[in-house]
């Protein structure tokens, strides 16, 4: 008997390098994500020439190194690695970002030759400096891999040494690189590694305090030759702001923003306990336009790097200060949940000398804490800082206090020069139109009197044009002319009410945030006089005792009602969850409209029969808030109906599935529309076209109940068909079937 | 029996302090009101951590009343108390809600609850109480020593043991082990149904509806989960108990919803539907789209998985609804 074993070909190297790293960026991105993960603070990344002029890739980091054991053991041996055991880096305990055992291949990918240059501790596990330390030093001749030769056949030369006191750390050496490497590949490379580089320190519980990361990027060849990513990254923002404590102990800031330029200011107040202090941020946004540099920033990496690593620390004499930066020490996102506009003493009156501002008002653009990234540093002159015992934060001081006022009347400060710039941009291009029509007429206008004008001014001019025609054309023009101007001045007039009561719904909005804060404190208090209540029931004989019972029954109903409500309210809030589209079923959402009308249901006996929705119908990819909008404004118009027509008052909900849509018919035995009205409800203001609707409903309706339905906006049906228009779908009145007066036809995919 | 459990409630609202007596008296534990509007927090913090460590800490996550330069939220007073008593349950109460507070504060406190429900959490509030109460004097020095404490069914050691985070497995000493411990247990074995079922789960891997549960809840009695952090408002079950006590009381051969259908008093009434199709036999509980917290019995094939929950070894896949085609 004999046997037989497998061999490897050394092509596999090369069609694995290929297959598993698609390009060089990739590959580049992969290797300082392998420094990242050995613990490395700091990584130079060097396209350069060696003597004989050829391009050369170099990689240097202080991470932890490897052992001539390690090399020999993992990243000699195909198809392992020593990540797979751990998902955290062994020393700050950093989340592993690497994809795992690639980093051989990323090598061949860049170049036909590598120099692996490596010092590392016995066991891998510590960085810095180090007693004994093993240096090891490997050549990788790529090419002699040639397809055909046994990859084990292939020695590639390798020596250790012991050194003292040594540094930690890996080179790379990468020649005979094959690519060409374009400026778009760079850029693209930028913003990859700027992810890694928005690490500016961040302490994990059993690791030692992680000091964050750089990436020092040497590209001669290309534009802007020697880059520090991470300063690259906070001048790529909407704004770079620098501040700093003078002599005097005021506050000199600066910024050099988008559409602002640069700016200075110096605070009139004092900061007497602060000195030798000195603060630099980016101001990030997540918007392509407010964006100095994309080539370093998008969305798509921004939206990793905020969350993760936004906010403004602090460093004290050079050492990162926790956890000011995690939390929000200087109560930016606070001050914008408490809807805090109004800036204080002298930066309100700066804004007010803002053109354009309204300066009580310019607050409004504050960002979240995580949008403005940077440091403030404490230097060694600093006074009145004094670490807390468990190192986390300062003990509280003047100097403390002062300083937390320094750094936000510098973001205020640019936070009103951002309210002023995003002025600006919105006037701008209405501000060009009017000025270019200024021109044409030379005369001053006010800007709601535009569309007047020019309609006035075409109407002149084309009086004048018109004389030289014969008389015949002349009127015929002169008529249908009339007819257009009419069209576009009702129009305009009517776009300005809509507006007009826009602006008032937008500020009920704020209200409504308010009061749903006022109702849950009162909510506490209903749950606390219930439970004293309940307290006091026990002490009482058994009959009294279950009519407090009953009492404190209708305060647990009053409670649950009120908490169903709130929670239709905080779909206008904040919350993250809520503000992604996603499923919602129909059925549960329409019995929780129900809900929200009951009182007047009751009232009125009106019966709403949702029995004809199928559980299974779900609108896909639409917001919670979207379908309570068009579920409130179509049954609150069904019921004002029914009460106005006064006969047997039902409202039927029925949904099927037809061709991939769902269908929603909503029938009602209300007033009923004329078929000539179909189209022109869904037009804002004419909720109410045959002037029927109000008129009778005054005479059936209790006065207090007006309030709860609304004397109608008249932009109810116009949002509901703007929402379902969004979503691909269509929204029309139909003649309804027997028995029923109105009938709407929804559908949505 | 053994001596009260005790309860200090630290406050910047003096009003609360009614609350306080009346949740003192519904849980029958001494409890301790610190008015931290009229005195100085400080000064009450220090106060405290002089004294004995108490078995639940009650605390307000906003203290804008307080005149301290240092704690302006109860999630920075529980991490100073947690320096002194790293096994002290801190618990926050507050008009708030959970979702408005930063995810670093939030896992500062072991639970928060709005105050306005207050009277909803009695027990969870003597059952971490206890649990941590076990947990000190008991201290785990072993993965055993926690398994024992859930009073885990032997033949689940091993898959429990697989799960288990590695905060769980090593360092015993660890001053955060008991706050992982609770973690752990309360937000993914009793949260998750995988291990343990609750009602809906358990009825539905029967065969019947939830509200029929309790026709059969006896049988299976001592499938009941009554380890670390059992909350008797919430009752929990072992499913795999569940499983064998089926088999035991019913010798038919079948799927669990088949069987669980010849339990005695049992009708045909009591069977459960698929909420989506009205099939019979659902074998899956699902909730029904992103937004809605409610939960039903569904068929496998009329679900999809959830979005937003992530997929755990060895628990059920939380599913929902699938749109009509």
């Amino acid at each position: 008997m004999q046997y037989l074993t497998f061999t490897v070909d050394s092509a596999l190297l090369r069609e694995l390098g290929e297959k598993l790293v698609e390009t060089v960026h990739l590959a580049l991105v992969e290797l300082v994500k392998n420094c990242y993960d050995a613990d490395a603070t700091e990584v130079q990344i060097l396209f350069d020439t060696d003597n004989n002029g050829k391009s050369e890739i170099k990689i240097i980091d202080n991470g932890t190194g490897m052992s001539f054991q390690a090399i020999k053991d993992y990243w000699m041996r195909i198809a392992t690695t020593n990540k797979i055991d751990r998902d955290v880096s062994s020393v700050f305990g950093r989340p592993l970002t690497g994809a795992k055992g690639i980093g051989r291949f990323c090598c061949r990918r860049l170049g036909g030759h590598l120099t692996l240059i490596t010092s590392g501790t016995k066991n891998g596990r510590a960085v810095g400096k180090q007693r004994d330390v093993e240096k090891t030093e490997v050549e990788f001749p790529w090419t002699a891999f040639e397809p055909g030769k046994d990859v084990t056949s292939i020695k590639c030369k390798g020596e250790k040494k012991f050194i003292e006191n040594a540094h930690t750390g890996t080179i790379l050496i990468i020649k005979d690189i094959e690519e060409e490497w374009s400026t778009r590949g760079l850029n693209w490379l930028k913003r990859q590694l700027a992810v890694l580089a928005a690490n500016r320190g961040k302490k994990r519980e059993g690791y030692k305090d992680d000091p964050g990361f750089s990436v020092r990027l040497t590209a001669p060849d290309f534009e802007g030759g020697v880059r520090d990513l991470r300063e690259d990254f906070i001048n790529a923002g909407w704004a770079t702001v620098k501040a700093y404590i003078n002599n005097k102990h005021h506050a000199v800031c600066e910024i050099n923003a988008l559409g602002i330029g640069r700016k200075t200011i110096t605070s009139q107040s004092a900061y007497p306990a602060l000195k030798d202090i000195s603060l630099k941020l980016g101001i990030i946004v997540e918007d392509r336009d407010q964006m100095r540099d994309t080539s370093v920033l998008s969305l798509g990496t921004l939206q990793q790097i905020l969350p993760e690593w936004g906010g403004v620390q602090v460093k004290y004499r050079g050492f990162r200060v926790f956890p000011y930066g995690d939390d929000d020490w200087l109560e930016i996102n606070h001050d914008r949940g408490l809807r805090k506009t109004t800036p204080k003493d002298e930066l309100l009156m700066f804004a007010e000398s803002l053109r354009g501002v309204d300066a009580s008002r310019s607050l409004l653009n504050m960002l979240s804490m995580r949008s403005y990234v940077g440091n403030v540093e404490i230097g060694d002159d600093a006074e009145g800082f004094e670490m807390k015992l468990n190192r986390e934060g300062f003990i509280a001081s003047e100097s403390v206090s002062q300083l937390k006022d320094f750094v936000r009347f510098a973001i205020d400060w640019s936070t009103i020069l951002r309210d002023y710039y995003i002025r600006q941009q919105s006037q701008y291009d209405s501000l060009v139109a009017k000025n270019e029509f200024e021109g044409v007429i030379s005369e001053k206008l006010e800007v709601g009197r535009v569309v007047e004008a020019a309609v006035d001014y075409l109407e002149r001019e084309v009086k004048t044009i018109s004389k030289s025609l014969p008389v015949e054309e002349r009127k015929a023009i002169e008529s249908t002319f009339l007819k257009a101007t009419d069209a576009i001045r009702k129009h305009n007039l009517s776009n300005r009410l809509e507006l007009a009561h826009l602006r008032v719904v937008a500020s009920t909005s704020t209200l409504l945030l308010i009061f749903s804060h006022e109702v849950k404190s009162l909510l506490g208090v209903l749950e606390q006089s219930k439970n004293s209540l309940l307290d006091i029931a026990n002490t009482l004989s058994l009959k009294q005792k279950k009519t407090v019972e009953e009492i404190t029954d209708s305060f647990s109903d009053l409670k649950e009602r009120l908490h169903e409500l709130l929670e239709l309210t905080s779909l206008v809030g904040t919350d993250q969850r809520k503000a992604k589209p996603g499923q919602v079923a129909l059925k549960d959402k329409v019995i929780k409209v129900e809900k929200v009308f009951e009182l007047i249901i009751n009232k009125y006996e009106i019966r709403i029969d949702a029995d004809g929705i199928p559980n299974n119908i779900v609108i896909k990819n639409i917001l919670e808030a979207e379908l309570y909008s068009i579920l409130l404004n179509i049954i609150s118009n069904a019921i004002k109906s029914v009460i106005a027509a006064g006969k047997n008052r039902i409202i039927q909900i029925s949904a099927s599935r037809v061709d991939g849509y769902n269908m929603i018919n909503i029938r009602d035995t209300g007033l009923g529309l004329e078929p000539s009205r179909f189209d022109e409800v869904f037009i804002p203001f004419i909720s109410d076209p045959e002037g029927k609707l109000y008129q009778s409903l005054e005479k059936r309706l209790n006065p207090e109940d007006k309030l709860i339905i609304g004397s109608g906006s008249g932009l109810g049906l116009g949002i509901v068909k703007e929402i379902i228009d969004a979503h691909n779908g269509s929204v029309r009145f139909i003649k309804p079937k027997t028995g029923w007066s109105t009938e709407i036809e929804i559908k949505l995919p | 029996m053994s001596k009260k459990l005790k309860f200090i409630w630290i406050d910047d609202n003096p009003k609360r302090k009614g609350e306080s007596v009346n949740l003192k008296n519904r849980l029958g534990v001494s409890l301790e009101f610190k008015d931290v509007k009229n005195n100085d927090l400080t000064e009450t913090l220090k106060d405290i951590i002089r004294n004995s460590e108490p078995d639940m800490i009650i605390i307000d996550h906003k203290l804008e009343e307080v005149e301290s330069g240092v704690f302006k939220t109860g999630s920075s007073v529980a991490a100073f108390i947690r320096e002194k008593w790293p096994g002290c349950p801190i618990v926050c109460v507050s008009a708030i809600d959970k979702k408005d507070v930063d995810s670093p504060q939030r896992i500062l406190y072991e639970e928060m609850f709005p105050f306005s429900k207050i009277s909803e959490f009695n027990t969870v509030l003597l059952s971490i109480a206890k649990s941590f109460g076990k947990l000190k004097n008991d201290r785990p020095q072993r993965i055993e020593d926690i398994l024992k404490l859930l009073k885990a069914p032997k033949d689940q050691y091993e898959k429990l043991t697989a799960i288990m985070p590695k905060e769980l497995k090593e360092n015993y000493d660890d001053t955060g082990l008991l706050t992982e411990i609770s973690h752990w247990v309360r937000k993914i074995l009793i949260e998750r149904p995988g291990f343990l079922y609750d009602k809906l789960w358990a009825a539905t891997l029967l065969g019947i509806k939830e509200s029929s549960f309790e026709k059969v809840e006896n049988v299976f009695k001592t499938a009941k989960y009554n380890g670390l952090f059992v909350d008797s408002s919430n009752d929990r079950w072992w499913k795999n108990k569940l499983l064998a006590i089926l088999s035991a009381n019913v010798s038919e051969r079948g799927l669990p919803w088949e069987k669980g259908r010849k339990l005695p008093k049992i009708t045909k009434s009591d069977f459960s539907k698929c909420y989506s199709s009205k099939e019979d036999y659902p074998e899956t509980v699902a909730y029904i789209d992103e937004t809605s917290p409610k939960r039903v019995a569904m068929k496998l094939n009329y679900t999809v998985p959830h979005p937003r929950f992530e997929d755990l070894l060895f628990f059920e896949e939380i599913r929902m609804m699938k749109p009509a085609e």
